[in-house]
């Protein structure tokens, strides 16, 4: 579905941002707090991806049909929807977007369950950037494949 | 609660505590002192006057309810300077400091969040079962106030109320961490100790 807004920019010279062969990606960041959501934009801008962010499951599910990301990342506890009820709403509508759980949450009943709700990757909070980034570029990267 | 039960608990508590301030350390950037907690447990009501850290100052404190095998409150207490301290730690070149205070509400939050998962979801491991949490809530005030709010919303509660410091000595960081359990859970806790034997 977002598939088609990665831009490749690997034959544009006028790209300002991305390199060679780079992906330009626009990432959803879904977290009810602003300081994560900062800290999440921060790592994923660092690669050239645009941003779009929601507050809760609700919004993010907003988003997804209005700005149709490349790829989505998730925190589970927040309130009016929580992540899991995202994921769930996700699978009901058919969305490609992959979804990357961000959350302090570390128990691994946790991440089997979102991994049944079709979470492609998942990032324990406290996170160093690279973490995030390279669960980023595998999802991108085998998102581009399969549509290939 | 006998010594044996009450070392089962200190010990459960302490591997919540080291994954806490793990957790803590690598989002501050710097080595957490860690104590072990002196545990004093009394009924929730009870507790205000039992506190010694804090006094009557107003504090940051995030609370977060638990669920599962065990169920109650965690909270995450830490002195004004020290939020505001962790909130330049956090932030870093992100801070606006026209935003300072909604800022510091939303760094400590997510704080808060990440060190009480780390707490009580090192549990997990322990009692084999999933816990779920609720979402944090920020508050701004004296303590005693804040504990005694409990009251009126659940009965019967017990306060294992563990003086644990996760200290920053380099940035004079001082937070402290107190678990609020339903009663049921304290038994089924004691009863896993008696287990255990």
């Amino acid at each position: 579905m977002g598939l088609a807004l990665i831009r490749y920019v690997w034959n544009d010279p006028t790209a300002k941002r991305g390199k060679k062969g780079t992906i330009v990606a626009k990432v959803l960041i879904i977290d009810d707090s602003g300081f994560q959501r900062k800290w999440i934009a921060k790592a994923v801008e660092a690669l050239g991806h645009d941003t779009v962010e929601a507050a809760d499951g609700q919004q993010g599910l907003e988003l997804v049909e209005r700005e149709k990301p490349d790829c989505i990342t998730v925190d589970l506890n927040m309130p009016n929807m929580d992540g899991l009820q995202f994921l769930a709403n996700m699978e009901g509508r058919n969305q490609s977007a992959p979804v990357i759980v961000v959350t302090a949450d570390i128990q691994a009943d946790t991440k089997t369950q979102c991994e049944e709700l079709g979470a492609r990757a998942f990032v324990n909070k406290p996170f160093k950037p690279d973490e995030l980034q390279n669960a980023l570029t595998a999802c991108l990267t085998k998102q581009l494949k399969r549509s290939e | 609660m006998d010594l044996h039960q009450k070392d089962f608990l200190t010990e459960v508590l302490n591997i919540g505590l080291g994954r806490a301030s793990a957790a803590l350390s690598e989002m501050s950037g710097s080595h957490v002192n860690l104590n072990v907690p002196d545990l004093t447990i009394c009924k929730a009501e009870e507790l205000p006057s039992k506190l010694t850290l804090f006094g009557d100052e107003a504090v940051l404190a995030v609370r977060q309810e638990f669920s599962g095998i065990l169920s109650g409150d965690a909270i995450l207490v830490l002195s004004k300077f020290s939020g505001q301290i962790l909130t330049h730690r956090l932030f870093q070149e992100l801070l606006e400091p026209d935003h300072l205070e909604e800022q510091i509400e939303s760094a400590v939050t997510e704080l808060g969040n990440i060190v009480i998962n780390h707490f009580v979801g090192s549990w997990s491991e322990i009692f084999y079962d999933r816990f779920r949490f609720g979402v944090p809530s920020y508050n701004l005030g004296a303590l005693a106030p804040l504990l005694a709010e409990r009251r009126g919303q659940r009965q019967g509660m017990y306060a294992i109320y563990a003086e644990a410091h996760l200290d920053i000595p380099e940035f004079f960081v001082m937070a402290s961490l107190i678990t609020l359990f339903e009663q049921s859970s304290l038994e089924k806790l004691v009863g896993a100790v008696t287990e255990t034997g």
